[in-house]
């Protein structure tokens, strides 16, 4: 009996000590991504050190190796058991973290997605890079643009499942309809999964099923650099023009010898960025995460919350910036 | 062997080849999608077909290797991850840059000419690391004794780590790359892609050492029945472990294929790839359970999953649904596999006939 007793006195002044050290430490955040060794979430997290440079508060980050959802919420647990005061996640699945993330609120952590959402009830905040009508709009004046206004064109997209990249293919369509773009034909949407080797099997597809294709959409990163690789192997740079969102370091070459004349970002680095400044701001009580609030995110200025449409708020980082064969020198080294 | 003696019908002949059965439902699946597409069946996209399929006919002749011994392997795109990346960071870093001028269409043009290690010492090493791989495999299992299913299961989480832990999380892009690299996979001799040349020499090297040479029949011998083999003198975990050093050797030199063709080399390349390598040497009548197995039925398994995926994206049958596409190339693979059973047997039926008179 004593034991116990002087057992759990042991416990309750280690945990009054815990507490006590907790109210002087810094906001702790804890970083979520899809996948270890994508250089696009590393730049993300580079924007996380911009912000801790510049707030003071500490950041761990993770990611699986597998881009699974299971991984992540292995991850969202360990955080959870770190105390962290905010978990600022790009979700793998919109709805498989939502039950850990909302055990996560419970205990009074703040949830911020980003890049890639959670779904309205597990999350207090969403930032979106840009506003997906602005990305399937701009891509689609830009292949109108490479082509001539006149043609055949394609997309290569990831996968069928992926929320994001459908809501671009969705707006891309929309845009389509306008009357300016009359002549142009969007003839099909294939699927590359994300996999280079089917992305560039897909390509060479388009290539030998419409001989007179002329242009290709690919709004996806692996999709759009697979599909330059099919186009240059097939000796028709130039002849089937490209553009979609694409990394500069991956696509520096292709847009050095013009394969892709045009393509589109939204800088990760920003996107980290955000994201830090509105898991800070949430901490610290100034914004909840409502309609209508606003919060200062350091060197990029006000960012203003907005109704999302699922149930959720959202904010969005900024438009997508376009690289272009003259400028990709100075970003083929950042990211 | 001792089948030779009887003399079955002109049918049964034909039939009991195995590998002339695959090679008709090979013709016949060609055929088939060249009808509904003839934009499939035309030299240039077979072409095409053969040479995006070497690398899996490279990868397959390892495999066949290793489940001749009656091991398995599933660590291959971790060891191709990791001997591309090592290469790639050796490339990378020795990389030059320098603007020239080049002649085009009879005109001077300003072009970038990319410079680096010379390419045979790059495949010298990527081979050489993936030999190690292999022989760490081999190591595990001829001498450790563990379930070969199981060590490669975790050589494939440590070489996956191993490889984004000397990346560093960067991955080798082809601004990284030297144009020798570049051009590896793209260069034609004779009409003939360069990756077609090179999974020509592999088969034709494993083709004698296999069927040629002493060491070759081992791996049936030590496969079909290791007690056996023992007994009559062989070193049997030297033979597993030379089995699967080739499996390594020859993932380390697909990892430089792969990476070429696709100017990138990532930690998780080519995820699941060794389940198109393994469903190759089953299709092409490699028994799982080691002992059986042809290196032309093996090339013709790789080939028959080659033009299935390539037929199924040129097909669209399937609209934009992945579901069906995986489905359909499940469907294939085992219609595939029971044909060749059903062949199998009905010609072990012939055999016991025969006897019987």
């Amino acid at each position: 009996m004593k034991r116990i007793l002087s057992l759990m006195l042991a416990a309750a002044l280690l945990l009054s000590l815990g507490l006590a050290v907790s109210a002087e430490e810094p906001i702790k955040i804890g970083v979520v991504y899809k996948q270890t060794g994508n250089p696009f979430f590393e730049a993300a997290v580079r924007g996380f050190e911009e912000a801790s440079q510049e707030l003071g508060f500490e950041f761990i980050h993770n990611g699986p190796a597998d881009s699974s959802n299971e991984g992540q919420i292995q991850i969202i647990e360990g955080f959870i058991q770190q105390e962290v005061d905010a978990i600022a996640i790009s979700a793998n699945d919109a709805a498989g973290v939502v039950s850990v993330l909302q055990t996560a609120m419970d205990k009074g952590i703040k949830v911020i997605s980003w890049d890639s959402k959670v779904l309205a009830e597990g999350r207090n905040l969403n930032i979106d890079p840009s506003v997906a009508q602005n990305i399937g709009r701009v891509q689609v004046e830009e292949i109108a643009a490479q082509i001539g206004g006149e043609g055949q064109i394609a997309v290569l997209s990831a996968a069928a499942t992926h929320d994001n990249q459908n809501t671009w293919i969705k707006y891309m369509k929309e845009e389509l309809e306008k009357p300016e773009y009359d002549k142009i034909e969007l003839v099909t949407v294939v699927y590359g999964d994300d996999l280079t080797d089917k992305s560039y099997q897909e390509m060479q597809g388009l290539i030998n099923s419409y001989p007179d294709l002329k242009g290709v959409i690919s709004p996806t990163t692996v999709g759009v650099a697979a599909a330059a690789v099919a186009i240059k192997d097939a000796g028709l740079s130039g002849k089937i023009k490209l553009t979609g969102l694409g990394l500069p370091s991956e696509m520096a070459d292709f847009l050095a010898d013009r394969t892709c004349e045009g393509m589109y970002l939204w800088n990760p680095i920003d996107l980290g960025y955000v994201a830090a400044y509105a898991s800070v701001a949430m901490v610290k009580g100034e914004i909840t995460g409502a309609a209508g609030e606003s919060f200062e995110a350091g060197h990029l200025g006000v960012r203003e919350i907005s109704d999302a449409g699922d149930g959720g708020t959202f904010t969005i980082v900024g438009d997508p910036f376009r690289f272009t064969p003259e400028n990709i020198e100075e970003w083929k080294n950042v990211y | 062997m001792s089948t030779r003696q009887f003399k079955p019908l002109r049918l049964g002949r034909l039939l009991r080849n195995r590998e002339l059965g695959l090679t008709l439902v090979l013709l016949a699946l060609i055929g088939l999608i060249g009808l509904r597409n003839p934009a499939f069946a035309t030299p240039g996209n077979l072409q095409f077909i053969l040479g995006d399929t070497s690398i899996l006919i490279v990868l397959a002749l390892g495999m066949m290797c290793v489940l001749l011994v009656g091991s398995i392997d599933i660590s291959v795109p971790a060891v191709m991850a990791l001997s591309a990346m090592t290469a790639g960071i050796v490339m990378k870093n020795n990389l030059v840059q320098a603007d020239t001028q080049v002649l085009v269409d009879g005109a001077l043009t300003a072009a970038t000419v990319k410079t680096s290690t010379p390419l045979p010492l790059l495949l010298l090493l990527a081979a050489g690391v993936g030999a190690a791989c292999g022989l760490l495999n081999g190591l595990l299992i001829a001498y450790g004794r563990v379930l070969p299913i199981v060590a490669t299961l975790g050589s494939q989480y440590i070489l996956y780590g191993l490889s984004h832990l000397i990346s560093g999380g960067q991955a080798i892009y082809r601004k990284d790359m030297s144009d020798a690299f570049i051009q590896f996979t793209r260069g034609n001799v004779l009409g003939f892609n360069s990756k077609v040349l090179i999974m020509l020499a592999a088969f034709l090297v494993l083709m004698a050492f296999i069927n040629y040479t002493r060491y070759g029949r081992r791996l049936y011998a030590v496969g079909s029945n290791a007690e056996a083999a023992r007994m009559s003198g062989i070193n049997t975990r030297a033979v597993t472990l030379s089995a699967h050093t080739i499996m390594g050797l020859l993932a380390g030199l697909a990892g430089m294929l792969y990476a070429s063709h696709d100017n990138k080399v990532t930690q998780d390349m080519a995820m699941g790839y060794e389940m198109y390598v393994i469903a190759a040497c089953v299709i092409g009548g490699v028994s799982v359970t080691g002992g059986v197995g042809k290196i032309t039925g093996v090339a013709l398994g790789a080939l028959t999953i080659g033009v299935i995926n390539n037929g199924l994206t040129m097909l669209r049958l399937t609209g934009n649904s992945e579901f069906w596409k995986k489905a359909i190339q499940g469907a294939v693979i085992l219609i595939a596999i029971i044909t060749n059973v059903y062949i199998k047997r009905a010609h072990e039926r012939r055999v016991l006939r025969e006897r019987r008179l």
